[in-house]
């Protein structure tokens, strides 16, 4: 090994302050100075301070997010979200790897210029399957594209390094320009569409304000920009692109010094691009919130947790203060705690994080704990793929969920509270550390805070990429900067939790309803809903669906109206099959099961759980098997390892599930799977290993004839490569798209003629089935 | 004081008394893997797991604290069933026989790792000792034998197998060449005399074990040499009778030319003695009342009885084998059944727990080369250079091994799952001048040690996290600390010394 500069190592030590607590927090500065963690500059940590050196081993190797090997120039994320994966992910994975002819084994091709890595849901659900290269995240990725997208990235990234000169605004102000970005935006472009907007206005410019505001939701619709003019009226435009930006601006405002009639002459050019149909780019569109889709998409939703989307920019903290921000926690300090704990427990919210156990008994445990401190954290390590409630939340809302965190940590007692969020969500970081900022310089953390005797202080602890994490047993011990392994439960952490004292952990979502919850009353919260759950649910909608997106829907809703008023249905030819409620943790329910309601109860009886709020739309071409193997697979290896049944059974599930894909299982394989899934399910410790066959178990019950098709050596869907073959039908026209994109040569080069492909060769990478224009390829299984 | 009831029994216990801990005290055994008494429980084996009325999962019986009102169930068949599926998804991921191939292979179960281990020591006395308490007549025996111990000789994949026969015939030669061989010293006298008819390969084997077992054996056989079937073998008659005499020798009685129905009745020696064993080879038998079956003389599987009182049968004449090697493993196995019943002891031949390695991958091949000794020039001839190619398959701590033990004791079957094993890997170095072995494959992460020793930790995450010294340490360094503690409360052979 290389030599490698050492002093970096204390001094990152030093700063971060080398105790215990910060050894994450440590690691992941070394890893952000040299790439990864070198083995010498870990042995050097050990031996210049007091940190366990078992711990730097134990720690460094437990959290996803380390690496121990140095990392190619670039790092290309491949999201293997749900949706990702049902649209396509591991193919994407594959065609990189053999492109950049990475060996097995290894994960960074041999001029350390790409490396490949799967991540868990890049959280942009909607345009997968996605993959992100450093700051550009590309959408609709598949096998055939991968060649064209690093191009493009390469070309791109130079491209970024250029600056542009900036300009003076003149005369007065014309309006504001409103962008959604929210990570998922800026991963659908509406970073680059700020940029262009920012040109734009500089170039000719416009005294006009760009305005970042938080997720509106309509993940569908992005890049989202609305134009609010002086004047009041407002102009909203969906999927635009950088291209249409400056003909948009100028469609509104007037630049100063630019004749009225060259203005004009823009103008018409641009009514010419909207009102001919067929000229019309299909990513560029102008929307009214009453548009029949729009309107149907927001409708049906109930905006409590997400009160004021797309209205309000996420770092000011002004705005949200002027739109009634922290009149919650003034309420509070009124009444004594005892009159907040019972709100909450009338209220009958109960958690969101997909535990679902009550809140205000919780809180009522840690309330009546003596002891002379106690703790308050924010759950925010969402990491089930598919789920980014929480990360849309803490970006878009920073200030009503410290709000929240502020409203539980007086009602028990806290005065110490903690953000946990994940490294993976670096904009959410961001955004919650300025709003820290921004409330402790307003007064409202730190002594006596809006003049009340109550006093709090709000740390961020960045998690480091384990989804057991999540548990909250296993997020404390992370805290502590340990191995993130659950404990048994009792005693609960609301009686000994964090430092042995009383700790309530909570999750985003839940936080983020407390202020809308007290300043209305339990009594209005509790009128929304259904009999046994509460209030609103925020879900994650995407998969096979016209319109994905961040929806917040009040309880007792069926799932059927989510996917078909909301969500706008599967889109054709696709025929609804299923929803995978609740991810790695849930249950797959068929489609004749739709009316189910959004209830604790109901979805547990019907094989799923709320969860986290995941919410999969399936079609006929979704195999079933794939799904519980996707799901297994994630959950085998975010398994912390500590108990024999969910280390070792998640595995051998696994294997299982992948002589069925194989289709090398045999019949009994059905029962040997369903005895392990119950057994995992009843001798776990953890929620992890508790829930992590439930998608095994709801896959049987409903699907039980996909296994055994299966067994008989069919993929019904035509999803399971080694089941299936592809073959030319006769609509083809021999333009020989296919044969250039195969990347084993499988298809001989035949123009004009009908393709064929050699099934010895095929290796299923779909790339030619993605690529004919004339739907000439099948899959045959 | 907590009161609760354990399988229906009412018990007090103070307060913060786990439920393994109140079980214990009331004399109800819970298995458990992992708990290390007075530290706070790893919660990982899951080998101890209850149910608790109310809650419906198992819990974990070493943490859960008991409450009053509690009421457990410990042994109910779910319970059983849960334990049992733990062990199996233990031994689904643990590398490793309990014994070696060629002594579950050795019609006699000779200890072959441990003979071979004494030759190793240069302790061939005691190498004899462990040979000639399996079998009788060695020599002869290795000389007749079809040898599956040396067919199933995991070192045949890499050369050859270890030449076990000519180890044995090497060491029998030698003994019998000293002035007073090795007999093995009778145990405590039963009591019981035996008449064994015919001194054949069965009536000898009979003969020889039934007297170490501490029996008093009278051999007849119509013949006026000892040796039956073994007389018409190749075997230099030299040997033949050195090794015979040695066993009739140790006998009570020996009774040359006499032959049954001619010289002396059943009923007779029925009267006279506590059993008869008819071991007369595939001889018919004229005699009233003995029924006899496709194969040979009819008897109980179980004690070897035949259809007259006091009368029992063992060997060819029950059913004939394809050996006298084969026959004489199977006579063994007769003759301990005999002497239970005699004693009155239950007859239980519980099915031996043990787990085998199997098929060795590529990994595993490869693992073994690196480690395995390398073979001489000068081997032949040379039974110490022999031994010493031995790769001892068997566990180092097949005595103590509580997976061994539970696995026994639940009936549960290392092969359920078809999958792949883990990496074979062996650390081996020394501590304090004794021989400290980490075997990685053989660990079911049940953090005992990490408890015990600070130098230890596991590293990565679920089904990969393994043991590991602390970053910038190195094994042995590591192994240092508390070592006898961490190896006597391994419960498997993942730690243990190798003397």
């Amino acid at each position: 090994m290389n030599e490698i500069e050492l002093q970096p190592v204390e001094t990152i030590a030093n700063d971060i302050g080398p105790v215990s607590e910060n050894l994450i927090a440590i690691l992941q500065a070394i890893q952000h100075h040299y790439g990864y963690l070198p083995k010498q500059a870990l042995e050097h940590l050990a031996k210049v301070t007091d940190l366990s050196a078992r711990d730097i081993a134990g720690v460094s190797t437990f959290y996803s997010q380390f690496r121990h090997k140095p990392v190619g120039k670039h790092v290309v994320c491949v999201c293997h979200g749900t949706a990702c994966h049902v649209k396509g992910a591991p193919g994407v994975t594959d065609a990189l790897r053999r492109h950049l002819k990475i060996e097995d084994g290894e994960d960074t091709d041999a001029d350390g210029l790409f490396t490949v890595e799967k991540v868990a849901c890049l959280g942009c659900c909607t345009l997968a399957p996605a993959v992100q290269i450093g700051d550009i995240t590309f959408g609709h990725i598949n096998a055939g594209k991968v060649e064209q997208m690093l191009k493009d990235y390469l070309f791109l990234s130079k491209l970024k390094e250029q600056d542009k000169k900036q300009a003076k605004p003149i005369g007065p102000a014309q309006g504001i320009v409103k962008l959604g970005l929210g990570s998922c935006c800026i991963a659908r472009g509406s970073d680059d569409v700020r940029k262009a907007v920012q040109a734009t206005l500089e170039q000719y410019n416009i005294n006009a304000t760009i305005k970042p505001v938080g997720c509106v939701g309509m993940c569908h619709q992005t890049p989202l920009m609305e134009i609010e003019l002086a004047n009041g009226k407002s102009h909203l435009y969906a999927q635009v692109q950088c291209a249409d930006v400056e003909k948009i601006i100028l469609k509104h405002f007037r630049p100063p010094k630019i004749g009225k009639k060259i203005v004009a002459k823009l103008r018409n050019a641009l009514d010419e691009v909207l009102s001919d149909g067929a000229a019309t780019p299909a990513s560029h569109y102008g929307i009214g919130l009453r548009d029949k889709p729009v309107a149907a998409f927001l409708d049906r939703q109930k905006h409590i947790t997400t009160e004021y989307h797309g209205q309000i920019s996420p770092p000011d903290l002004q705005e949200y203060l002027d739109k009634g921000g922290f009149e919650g926690l003034k309420k509070c300090f009124s009444h004594k705690q005892q009159d907040i704990i019972d709100i909450v427990t009338e209220s009958q919210i109960r958690g969101r994080g997909g535990g679902g156990f009550p809140s205000g008994i919780k809180w009522q445990i840690a309330f009546d704990a003596k002891a002379e401190k106690k703790y308050l954290i924010c759950n925010g390590d969402e990491g089930d793929p598919g789920a980014f409630m929480d990360r849309m939340l803490l970006e878009s809302y920073p200030y009503r969920v410290i709000e929240g965190l502020i409203i539980a940590a007086y009602a028990i007692g806290a005065h110490e509270a903690l953000f946990y969020i994940r490294a993976e969500y670096p904009l959410a970081l961001l955004r919650v550390k300025e709003a820290l900022e921004q409330c402790r310089k307003q007064k409202l953390l730190g002594n006596n805070i809006l003049h009340s005797d109550f006093s709090i202080d709000i740390k961020i602890v960045e998690g480091a990429g384990a989804f057991v994490c999540g548990e909250e047993t296993a997020l404390i011990a992370s805290i502590m900067g340990q191995r993130g392994m659950p404990q048994i439960r009792p005693p609960y952490p609301a009686v000994k939790g964090l430092h042995d004292c009383p700790t309530i952990v909570n999750n985003v979502e839940t936080l983020a309803t407390l202020p809308w919850l007290i300043l209305n009353g339990a009594k209005e919260f509790n009128s929304i809903g259904s009999e046994s759950s509460k209030g609103t649910k925020v879900f994650a909608l995407a998969g096979k669906i016209e319109r994905g997106g961040l929806v917040e829907v009040p309880m007792g809703i069926t799932i059927r109206e989510i996917i078909e008023d909301i969500g706008g249905g599967v889109p054709a030819p696709g025929k609804l099959k299923a929803v995978q409620i609740g991810g790695p943790s849930g249950g797959t329910l068929p489609g004749r099961m739709l009316d189910v309601k959004v209830d604790y109860k109901a979805l547990q009886q019907a094989g799923a759980i709320m969860g986290s709020g995941g919410l999969i739309v399936l079609d006929d071409r979704d195999c079933m098997v794939d799904i519980a193997r996707y799901f297994l697979e994630f959950t085998q290896d975010q398994s912390c390892g500590k108990c024999t049944f969910c280390r070792v059974g998640t595995k051998r599930m696994l294997e299982i599930l992948d002589r069925f894909c194989k289709g090398k299982a045999v019949l009994t394989d059905i029962d040997k799977l369903h005895e392990l899934a119950l057994s995992v399910k009843h001798t776990s410790l953890c929620g992890l290993g508790k829930t992590a066959p439930n998608p095994i178990l709801s896959t049987l019950e409903y699907f039980k004839d996909e296994y055994i098709a299966h067994i008989e050596g069919r993929c019904p869907a035509g999803k399971c490569p080694d089941l299936i073959r592809y073959e030319v039908n006769d609509n083809c026209i021999g333009c020989v798209m296919c044969a250039r994109v195969c990347p084993v040569s499988a298809i001989e080069y035949k123009p004009y003629e009908k393709h064929e492909i050699d099934t010895e060769k095929c290796i299923r990478c779909n790339g030619c089935k993605d690529i004919c224009p004339e739907d000439a390829i099948d899959i045959i299984s | 004081m907590i009161k609760l009831r354990i399988d229906n029994k009412s018990i007090e216990v103070a307060e913060n008394t786990t439920i393994l801990q109140a079980a214990n005290s009331i004399g109800i055994d819970i298995p458990t893997l992992c708990y290390l008494q007075g530290k706070k429980p790893c919660t990982s084996c899951f080998v101890c797991v209850v149910k608790v009325q109310g809650i419906d999962n198992f819990v974990p019986a070493c943490a859960t604290v008991a409450k009053d009102g509690m009421v457990v169930d410990t042994q109910s068949d779910d319970v059983l069933k849960a334990r049992k599926g733990a062990l199996e998804l233990l031994l689904s991921d643990h590398l490793g026989d309990c014994y070696e191939p060629c002594k579950i292979a050795c019609p006699f179960g000779l200890d072959i790792s441990a003979m071979l281990t004494h030759i190793e020591n240069k302790n061939d006395d005691k190498a004899i000792k462990v040979m000639k308490n399996a079998m009788p007549m060695p020599a002869i025996v290795s000389l007749l034998c079809p040898r599956p111990c040396e067919s199933i000789c995991r070192r045949k994949q890499f050369d050859t197998s270890i030449p076990i026969a000519s180890i044995k015939i090497q060491l029998a030669q030698n003994d019998l060449a000293k002035e007073k061989p090795y007999t093995p010293a009778p145990a405590q006298n039963i009591g019981k005399n035996i008449a064994i008819i015919g001194a054949g390969p069965a009536g000898l084997t009979a003969a020889y074990l039934m007297t170490i077992a501490g029996c008093n054996c009278t051999v007849f056989d119509k013949n006026n040499k000892p040796g039956g079937t073994l007389n018409d073998t190749k075997i230099d008659k030299e040997l033949l009778t050195a090794e015979t005499m040695e066993i009739l020798e140790a006998c009570h009685e020996v009774h040359l030319s006499q032959e049954l129905g001619v010289d002396f009745t059943l009923e007779q020696l029925s009267k006279d003695y506590n059993a008869v064993i008819l071991a007369t080879g595939e001889n018919k038998i004229e005699q009233a009342n003995l029924q006899y079956s496709k194969t040979g003389i009819a008897i109980d599987t179980q004690t070897h009885k035949t259809s007259i009182d006091k009368v029992y049968s063992i060997g060819s004449a029950v059913k004939p084998a394809k050996s006298a090697v084969l026959a004489m493993g199977k006579v063994k196995k007769s003759c301990s059944d005999i002497i239970s019943h005699l004693k009155g002891d239950k007859i239980d031949n519980p099915k031996l727990f043990n787990c085998r390695i199997g098929k060795l991958n590529e990994q595993h091949i490869e693992a073994i080369k690196a480690i395995m000794p390398a073979r001489p020039n000068n081997e032949k001839d040379n039974i110490l250079e022999s031994a010493k190619l031995c790769l001892h398959c068997d566990c180092l701590k097949k005595e103590q091994c509580g997976l061994k033990k539970y696995s026994q004791q639940y009936d549960a079957n290392f092969q359920s799952f078809q999958c792949d094993k883990p990496a074979l890997e062996k650390i081996e170095c020394e501590i304090d001048g004794r021989h400290v072995i980490y075997e990685s494959g053989k660990c079911i992460k049940c953090g005992k040690c990490i408890t015990i020793n600070p130098n230890l930790t596991f590293i990565n995450r679920g089904y990969n996290s393994t043991l590991s010294p602390a970053i910038g340490m190195d094994w042995p360094e590591a192994l240092s600390v508390k070592t006898d503690e961490i190896i006597n409360n391994c419960p498997t052979a993942a730690l243990s010394f190798q003397d």
